[in-house]
């Protein structure tokens, strides 16, 4: 078979989204299909196929898009800067998408609505299409909204025209699909809200590759441990929604009770220079560092002793995961998708979401304690190798597939 | 291929058609976009706009 795997975003970054679709492409091909990766590149804003040549550049037709949006009686859109640059921008990449062809394939699966809803705009023949969610695009947006408006409501957000605009997205790209695939039981009862019905909604969690993570584990961090010291740890993107500020909060009324740790952050994003600012008014100097981006995650979870899971909203976080691969005790947000990842008190801790006091807590009891430290990570350990293989969410995912073919 | 002009090309995907005076437009481009796109393609989304513009 010919599968198109295509998000709406950027192919060229890392993470979880990308490390998806690489892992699911490689695991179709082992099994004989033609697996093709459409995106768009970042740095040039082009419509691009991975390891093709040919390009779409965005650039030759947004001009004429945005001009003409702008002359159209579209009041609301033309006063909301998010909405009409992501309207104008996707017609853009339906283009691009057109151009380098969606037709000759035998399924698409889109990596989130946008694209699925950008596809079923350009296709000329009917070819089954799936949407997987990786997270909620409309809250993404208000927590965005939020990380400079820190007091809007949910409620104030849906009611603008971004909001609107998002949930719409949301909303009509799950409906332009034939089947929707989520990882969580969260992402998929926020569907399910928004209208779609549940007999269209399939779950199959995310994996991980165990023997690579091995592989990878098996290596020698170069950063040594500072002796005597127990090392807390977070991996992931450094943006609002990953709730990374929590984490330094937490941290700083941590260090009055107790100084016998250290955190490595690791990681990069946008929100650095404003966290790095945050740990040295709470004059965490000597005990917060942020490595910045790594090569070999898995051989610095060798090190910790605590992972930390901050984040405001996350479906299935990867990185959580290969903490509890890794054996290290882990606490989360118990917030979306978190808490169907951790049992609590025996695969890891739950923190009140978004409250730093409650996640020092936390912390606090771990840190005393380096018998429950070592029972939550091997649980969590042996649970993830046993629920949580790349082979399971492979022949989950061909599964749901095989419905539509 | 037989380039086509504006009011054949990309006008007919926009439900209000504005022009392009004094915006740079490749029009080959424009011609491989058009023999790409299905027929009936239209800009703006009117299911989107039903949402945004009430």
């Amino acid at each position: 078979m010919k599968i198109l795997l295509v998000t709406y975003w950027w192919l060229t970054s890392v993470g979880g989204i990308r490390t998806y679709m690489n892992q699911l492409a490689e695991r179709l091909r082992t099994h004989g299909h033609e697996v093709d990766l459409m995106g768009t590149d970042l740095a040039t804003n082009t419509v691009y196929v991975a390891g093709q040549e040919r390009r779409f550049a965005k650039d030759t037709v947004l001009p004429l898009i945005r001009r003409n949006l702008a002359g159209a009686p579209l009041p609301a859109l033309q006063a909301c800067p998010q909405a009409m640059a992501i309207e104008s921008d996707r017609y853009a990449f339906e283009m691009g998408a057109a151009v380098l062809g969606v037709n000759q394939y035998d399924l698409i699966h889109a990596q989130d609505p946008i694209a699925a809803l950008c596809i079923r705009r350009i296709l000329r023949r009917n070819i089954p299409l799936i949407v997987s969610f990786h997270g909620s695009l409309a809250r993404e947006g208000y927590y965005d909204s939020r990380s400079v408006h820190p007091n809007l409501t949910w409620a104030e957000f849906r009611s603008g025209t971004y909001g609107k605009h998002y949930s719409s997205l949301e909303y009509l790209g799950a409906e332009a699909a034939d089947l929707v695939l989520v990882s969580s039981g969260w992402i998929k009862g926020i569907i399910m809200e928004s209208g779609i019905p549940e007999h269209k909604i399939r779950q199959v969690p995310y994996g991980v590759d165990v023997q690579a993570f091995l592989s990878q584990f098996a290596v020698e961090f170069p950063k040594p441990k500072p002796p005597g010291k127990r090392l807390i740890m977070y991996t992931g993107r450094l943006e609002y929604v990953k709730g990374v500020h929590i984490l330094i909060e937490a941290l700083g009324q941590l260090r009055q009770a107790r100084s016998d740790w250290i955190c490595w952050i690791i990681g990069d994003g946008t929100l650095l220079p404003q966290l790095q600012h945050r740990s040295m008014e709470l004059g965490l100097n000597q005990n917060v560092e942020f490595l910045g981006r790594i090569d070999n995650i898995p051989s610095a979870l060798k090190k910790a002793d605590i992972y930390v899971q901050p984040s405001l909203q996350d479906t299935q976080p990867f990185s959580l995961t290969e903490a509890q691969l890794a054996g290290v005790a882990c606490i989360a947000a118990n917030a979306t998708g978190m808490p169907e990842m951790i049992q609590e008190g025996v695969t890891g801790r739950l923190f009140a979401p978004e409250n730093p006091e409650s996640l020092a807590d936390g912390l606090n009891r771990l840190l005393n304690s380096s018998h429950e430290r070592r029972h939550l990570g091997l649980k969590a350990k042996r649970w993830v190798a046993a629920h949580r293989t790349l082979d399971q969410m492979y022949q989950g995912t061909w599964k749901v597939y095989q419905e539509l073919i | 291929m037989e380039l086509k002009v504006p009011s054949d090309l990309y006008n007919a995907w926009f439900i209000y058609p504005g022009g392009s005076s004094g915006t740079m437009v490749d029009y080959f481009i424009l011609n491989t976009v058009a023999e790409n796109l299905p027929e009936g393609y239209l800009i703006p989304d009117a299911k989107v706009m039903s949402w945004i513009e009430g």
